[in-house]
């Protein structure tokens, strides 16, 4: 690193500690705007591809209401990934790069989402669970993720973190209606709780041991959680969202009468923390690396429709060239 | 007698109306997440939703004078008794929403501007029906009708103006939508008690009122309306396979457990 | 903070046409993790001046972070409560889940919000 760029970057650093926020425009380290990029990327493709195992379920879903409130909530999940790619799109753009560069990498291989949208969707009560269970999650990641230090993120992820408490609560009158319905409902809800179990304990991705906060970002051997914390874009580690997300969430499961299908967890009476069976972390990396059992079918839609679409996206060009 | 005629002509009405919507919204909504531009996605994906909407409206009007539940009306009716325009159960392009979507865009522009247009056409009339509960929500649904038509039409402005290569998809598009859409202007066999009783006045002259106003827009952009074809008539519930498996979706989980609250 | 200047509106703009004056509509964002939002209007000779008198005019009491001036021609606008009329859309509204409040109650549970959970 040449002096300037290392003086430069410690400054910078210096303002992160001083709670400064980050603009767009201003100047950042190189491995900053990585991070961003690789973040902000992620979360945007999760958010487009997390469209496709809900809308599934729009033409079945149960009762016209419910078609047209999971109508709604899937038109959320696109609208959240139009503003993340636009932030991510600003970051990209010193590159010359832009979302058609994300797609490609998306249909490559090269570009990454969420593990639990490589899933398949069987019932009506798993797009019930997305909704309360999956998009809990992401909520509490999210509301992490806005005390970060990139301003346009943070903006961006106010306004999805607004609409996610229609979808929390949308999530839970589906799941709320299965739980006191009857005998084949309740079944089929605690079904697709055993299946989703060890998927929302992956969400969060693996514990990380040692002092994550010290790390130095930039250095080969440091995480992208760790940079990421040392940056000031997260707040919280993986483990940390966890331990929250199973506070939250395991008592309201249990109060429902279903059953966690997990015989060791359970939450230490002194210390709050919870111990829970790690799930096979081998499994989560083959998934993400578009092995799960519907990646192939996912991709598919999206590189099909999306070839399907080229020459209307030519008309856009060219019509902005016309005027 | 002529109560049971006025009755009649009222439910096969709403009939219409309601599974109109309900189909073309759920063709509409198996384009979420697939649309060509992601900005498109989430402002078609609100089109789905304000059909939807009307739909629940229109079955909840229909329930209350034919009896019984609005979602049992959408939800448990074979295809014989559906009263959609057939033009508006065919699919979205080769493949299904499950499976290599190779949906037509043109298609789905085409087929939204004949419809929204014979919505135009029907709700001007709907807003003066003697069934007032009718003509209110006519009233209010015409309002809402106005950002489909100018979404519709700004596209097949854009496309007109893309070069014939770019025309030619949407005149092809047209013409396989005017392929299935020979019952979609019509009010079907009751028509004429349906503008006796004032329930759809005028409903003698919507047939060409809606080819006109098809021609108004197409005119400037150098495109006509194609000859209407099709041998079956939705009107009468006469419909295709499309249907059939459009229906199994729809009712699928909630024939699943008859009576349960979803 | 560090900011990369060189890149800033009024360096890229040309030098005003003499004699011409056009209306500017300016746009600032006010507070550090704000939005920015319109303020008022006014009229300059080019985007330059519309930028310099703007932060006197219009936001002598505020703290700005960012500040845009935009010729009024180079808005597309939309406007009339008919064009942007919607039938009620409670579904999508957290209004209509409020019942869940007394519903998780019953299972001594309390409804979660997003200001919770984060």
């Amino acid at each position: 690193m040449n002096p300037d760029v290392e003086e430069r970057t410690q400054e910078f650093l210096t303002h992160l500690d001083d709670g400064c926020l980050v603009e767009a425009d201003h100047w950042m380290p190189e491995a900053y705007r990585a991070e961003l990029v690789r973040l902000i990327r992620l979360h945007a493709v999760s958010e487009i591809m997390g469209t496709l195992p809900e809308k599934e379920w729009v033409p079945r879903a149960p009762t016209l209401y419910r078609k047209l409130a999971l109508m709604a909530k899937v038109q959320d999940e696109a609208g959240h990934g139009q503003l993340l790619i636009r932030v991510a799109e600003d970051l990209m753009a010193p590159r010359g790069q832009n979302r058609e560069h994300i797609m490609a990498d998306l249909f490559a291989g090269r570009q990454k989402f969420h593990n639990v949208f490589h899933l398949p969707v069987p019932t009506w009560a798993d797009a019930g669970l997305i909704g309360w269970l999956v998009d809990g999650a992401a909520i509490i990641t999210q509301g992490m993720l806005l005390g970060g230090s990139y301003a346009p993120y943070t903006r961006a992820l106010r306004r999805i973190v607004e609409e996610e408490a229609f979808h929390i609560q949308h999530g839970e009158s589906i799941c709320m209606a299965l739980a006191e319905g009857t005998a084949g409902q309740r079944a089929m809800f605690q079904d697709a709780l055993t299946r989703w179990w060890p998927a929302l304990m992956m969400f969060f991705g693996p514990p990380e041991d040692g002092a994550a906060r010290s790390a130095v970002p930039g250095a080969a051997h440091t995480s992208h959680q760790a940079a990421n914390l040392r940056f000031r874009i997260r707040t919280k580690s993986n483990e940390e969202l966890r331990q929250r997300y199973l506070s939250k969430y395991v008592p309201r499961i249990r109060s429902l009468g279903f059953v966690i299908p997990d015989p060791t967890l359970q939450q230490d009476s002194e210390t709050k923390a919870w111990t829970y069976q790690q799930p096979d972390w081998d499994e989560w990396r083959a998934i993400i690396a578009n092995h799960g059992p519907r990646s192939a079918a996912r991709l598919n839609l999206r590189r099909t429709s999306y070839a399907e679409g080229q020459w209307v996206r030519d008309v856009m060009a060219g019509t902005r060239k016309a005027v | 007698m002529d109560a049971d005629r006025y009755h009649l002509a009222l439910t096969e009405l709403l009939m219409q109306l309601a599974d109109d919507d309900l189909v073309v919204a759920t063709r509409a909504g198996e384009w979420l997440g697939l649309a060509p531009h992601l900005e498109e996605d989430v402002a078609f994906s609100s089109i789905a939703q304000d059909e939807m909407g009307h739909a629940a409206t229109y079955f909840t009007l229909l329930a209350t004078i034919h009896g019984g539940d609005r979602d049992d009306l959408a939800h448990l009716r074979p295809a014989l008794a559906r009263r959609n325009s057939v033009m508006l159960e065919r699919p979205n392009g080769r493949g299904t929403y499950r499976d290599t979507p190779h949906f037509d865009w043109a298609y789905a522009l085409a087929r939204h501007f004949f419809y929204d247009t014979l919505e135009m056409a029907r709700l001007d009339r709907l807003v003066q029906s003697a069934h007032r509960p009718l003509a209110e929500a006519a009233a209010k649904i015409r309002r809402e009708e106005r950002y489909h038509n100018q979404h519709h039409s700004m596209w097949l402005r854009d496309i007109a103006r893309s070069g014939p290569d770019v025309g030619r998809r949407v005149e092809l598009a047209l013409d396989r939508a005017a392929a299935d859409a020979v019952d979609l202007a019509s009010a079907g066999p009751m028509a004429a008690e349906m503008e006796t009783f004032g329930l759809l006045p005028d409903a003698s002259h919507l047939t060409d009122d809606w080819r006109a106003r098809v021609a108004q827009a197409l005119d400037p952009l150098g495109w006509a309306l194609p000859p209407l074809r099709g041998t079956l008539n939705g009107r009468h519930g006469e419909h295709t396979q499309d249907l059939t498996q459009l229906l199994q979706d729809l009712g699928e989980v909630y024939r699943s457990s008859p009576g349960a609250s979803w | 903070m560090t900011t990369d200047d060189s890149g800033s509106l009024a360096d890229r703009t040309p030098p005003p046409d003499a004699g011409e004056l056009a209306v500017y509509e300016v746009f600032a964002q006010t507070s550090e993790r704000g939005t920015v939002e319109w303020q008022a209007s006014l009229l300059a000779g080019s985007p330059a001046m519309a930028l310099m008198l703007a932060r006197e005019n219009f936001l002598r009491r505020r703290e700005i972070f960012d500040l845009w001036v935009v010729p009024r021609d180079a808005i597309a606008r939309a406007k009339g409560a008919d064009d942007f009329f919607r039938l009620p859309k409670t579904y999508r509204e957290v209004s209509d889940y409020q019942y869940l409040v007394g519903k998780w109650r019953q299972y001594h549970q309390q409804a979660m919000t997003p200001d919770t959970m984060a």
